[in-house]
């Protein structure tokens, strides 16, 4: 360099995040130990904050699948009530709210009533309009209504509030009560309301319709069956016969697909099977009977479990194949199971029964102590490392390292720790939830095992426990980086 | 004869030039002086020693010239380089290639080979690694190191780690090489080693070097030493000068 040479100062260059990140990598290969006790603080947070998130996780979807499965079993009850059951003009009301956008059950309806779809559309959206009035006034607390509506209770609202002064009195009323919000805007409800005798009219015309075509049906099928216990008649019906059944079902305008009557035959034919059973093992000759066999007598429900047994076969008379006694013994283990599993589920529902949100009150509070003291923790052990390696942090900024470079190691440092601790806390938190809820709910777990929302969670809390990391060594970071260089000189 | 600036600076060009640099430290109430206006200049080429007593302000003088520090008043050029006005960024830029530090204790990196820690600051450059590894692995063979290059500073004795740090801290080709008493860990045989190795780079490769000591051994070897009591200089001294000086009172060195 010659004296004529001008000195050339440019900005430091920045390393690449590559670069940063094999520098980084190489330390912490070196400083396993106190890495580690900095690792085991996310472990621990993630792995507690896992096990309560897949635990609910796992208990939601066994509830889910219980709840569809006890729904399965009660099946063919649910096809027969909707067919026989004769309705008032109010469950008629719910039954066409909850069908309301439902182009196919409306259609049934339409069918079966003796109107046209168009009209049963009509009434549909009148009475989605009903029931959510009635159960806004339902909800409100006892004083509001008092003062909204006086004494009037369920439909008598809608009678009152067609009288113009009362309606003003409510319209009033209403604007100063903040806290309410009626379901729809005040000129459909006062359209309802002006229109409520017309609907009350035409949901009574429709019912009528319906219920016509329901005794006539009954009518028909009597002459079929005999007039006795439907179930019992189909379980001893000819295909053909059945076919005659749906076939009349199918006339009267209800949707009865082969399929459907084809499930709806085999859990009546069960259904009636096991009354029959039952029936037979309630005698005081069977009971006699069944003592001697078995050499013991259970209560009914394990008789139940059992009449898959051999022995089973002449105490029943032989009115049963083998096949038969094993499907109804399998029909109620499985029943059994289900109330089993409902028995043992948390009890956690809002008001709408709808299942209460990912975590309870108490659990997400847990969480987040769990929380901060793995912050504290971390932000202790990144201290600690810092002051271990003032020396090393000095110097290297004495030879060209950015304040950047120093900010960008420590924190890649917690990132690498973040995803190690997390993903490790992930596993052993799984690991914890597993078998727990597999020591409440047995195999059950892994029936109604939730792949894809653990995946989630999985996903979530790893995320989390870098996010987490990364978030406590923001200070002891920036305390590195606006580390004097002239430390580096200092002597101990 | 005594020392004459204007007779030495002949010929001569700066490298550094300090400007009444003074420090101020308030501690509690108290405002201690660490540097009274001190006026310096380092010229290219040269080998120069900066003793004095402990607390006498040799080590703020450090690092003002260092860039690590700044001074309360007064100025610091490096070449036309007033470091005052530099940003951090500059400052970084400035120690990563204009100065090269050597420390009383080593510092190198633990975790890294002989080889790693000579090259980064060639890392922080932002040179290419493979011109960074033949670069490193030239310097080690100038301080006779090459055969260890794979070593980390835990298998190698203190002069050989002060060896590697030299090597470290002419990595980027430095204009001036700052060492804060290089030798004081080190034991006499060792230290004198160093002391050679330092000779030799300021004579055979003409690296500017200043060099904060107590071992009087040093003395030998320099071109100029200057004496800062009380965080002023004291007086210029030329090391030819000196040993006649020493030789005259008898004092021999072994």
């Amino acid at each position: 360099m010659t004296s004529s040479e001008h000195m050339d100062v440019r900005k430091q260059v920045q390393l690449s995040f590559r670069k940063s990140l094999g520098f980084c990598l190489k330390g912490i290969s070196y400083r396993l130990f106190r890495s580690s006790l900095t690792l085991a603080v996310v472990v621990v947070a993630v792995a507690f904050f896992m096990a309560l998130l897949s635990e609910g996780t796992m208990t939601r979807s066994i509830g889910k699948g219980v709840a569809a499965a006890v729904l399965d079993l009660r099946e063919g009850d649910l096809l027969l009530t909707h067919i026989f059951y004769p309705h008032s003009t109010l469950g008629l009301s719910r039954k066409l709210a909850a069908a309301h956008g439902q182009p196919e059950t409306l259609a049934e309806f339409a069918q079966v009533a003796g109107i046209t779809p168009e009209a049963a559309a009509r009434l549909a959206g009148q009475c989605r309009l009903e029931n959510k009035y009635l159960s806004f006034f339902e909800d409100m607390n006892i004083g509001k209504r008092m003062v909204l509506v006086k004494k009037a209770r369920g439909r008598e609202v809608f009678t009152i509030l067609a009288d113009p002064a009362r309606w003003d009195e409510f319209t009033r009323n209403l604007a100063n009560m903040r806290s309410l919000r009626l379901p729809t805007d005040i000129t459909t409800m006062r359209a309802f309301v002006d229109n409520w005798p017309n609907h009350l009219k035409s949901l009574e015309a429709a019912r009528a319709g319906w219920a016509a075509t329901v005794t006539g049906l009954q009518t028909r099928l009597q002459a079929l069956t005999g007039g006795g216990d439907v179930a019992d008649w189909i379980a001893g019906a000819r295909d053909a016969e059945v076919e005659q059944w749906r076939q009349a079902v199918v006339a009267a305008g209800f949707r009865l697909e082969p399929v459907v009557m084809l499930r709806l035959r085999h859990l009546l034919t069960l259904a009636s099977h096991e009354t029959r059973i039952a029936r037979l093992l309630q005698s005081d000759e069977s009971r006699k009977a069944w003592k001697e066999s078995f050499g013991s007598l259970p209560s009914l429900e394990e008789q139940f479990a059992q009449v898959n047994d051999p022995r089973a076969d002449s105490l029943l008379g032989g009115s049963f194949t083998p096949q038969q006694r094993v499907a109804v013994a399998a029909n109620f283990t499985r029943a059994q199971q289900l109330r089993n599993l409902e028995d043992k589920l948390p009890v956690r529902r809002t008001s709408g029964g709808e299942p209460a949100g990912f975590l309870d009150g108490s659990q997400l509070f847990l969480a987040v102590i769990s929380f901060i003291v793995c912050m504290v923790g971390i932000t202790n052990a990144m201290l600690m490392s810092i002051t271990e390696r003032f020396r090393e942090i000095a110097t290297m900024k004495c030879l060209g390292a950015t304040d950047g470079f120093i900010l960008n190691q420590f924190l890649i440092e917690a990132a690498i720790q973040g995803m190690i601790g997390g993903t490790l806390g992930m596993a052993i938190g799984l690991l914890v939830a597993l078998i727990k809820s597999s020591a409440i709910f047995g195999v059950s777990v892994f029936v109604y095992f939730p792949a894809l929302p653990l995946l989630l969670c999985a996903v979530f809390t790893v995320v989390l426990g870098v996010l987490l990391s990364m978030l406590a060594s923001i200070y002891p970071s920036r305390a590195a980086a606006a580390m004097a260089p002239m430390d580096a000189m200092r002597v101990e | 004869m005594p020392y004459d600036e204007k007779e030495y600076a002949k010929g001569r060009e700066f490298v550094l030039r300090a400007v009444g640099v003074r420090k101020l430290y308030q501690r509690g109430t108290e405002t201690v002086h660490a540097l009274r206006d001190i006026n310096l200049c380092v010229y290219r080429g040269e080998y120069m020693c900066v003793m004095g007593p402990s607390g006498s302000g040799k080590s703020t003088f450090f690092n003002m010239v260092g860039g690590l520090d700044s001074p309360s008043k007064g100025r610091v050029f490096m070449d036309a380089v007033d470091m005052a006005q530099l940003n951090a960024k500059e400052l970084a830029f400035l120690r990563c290639r204009k100065i090269g530090y050597v420390f009383q204790s080593y510092n190198l990196n633990s975790v890294m080979t002989a080889l790693d820690n000579v090259t980064l600051p060639m890392v922080f450059s932002g040179m290419h690694a493979d011109d960074a590894r033949a670069r490193g692995m030239a310097l080690l063979d100038r301080v006779g190191l090459k055969d260890r290059w794979n070593h980390r500073p835990k298998e190698m004795s203190g002069g050989q780690q002060q060896r590697v740090a030299i090597a470290r801290a002419l990595a980027n080709n430095p204009s001036l090489l700052l060492c804060d008493e290089p030798t004081a860990n080190l034991d006499i045989k060792t230290g004198r080693e160093i002391h050679q190795l330092l000779y030799e780079l300021n004579r055979q490769e003409g690296v500017t070097i200043i060099c904060a000591t107590h071992d009087y051994n040093m003395l030998k070897v320099c071109d100029r030493i200057v004496w800062i009591v009380d965080g002023s200089v004291n007086r210029i001294e030329l090391s030819s000068d000196l040993l006649i000086e020493k030789a005259s009172l008898g004092e021999h060195d072994e």
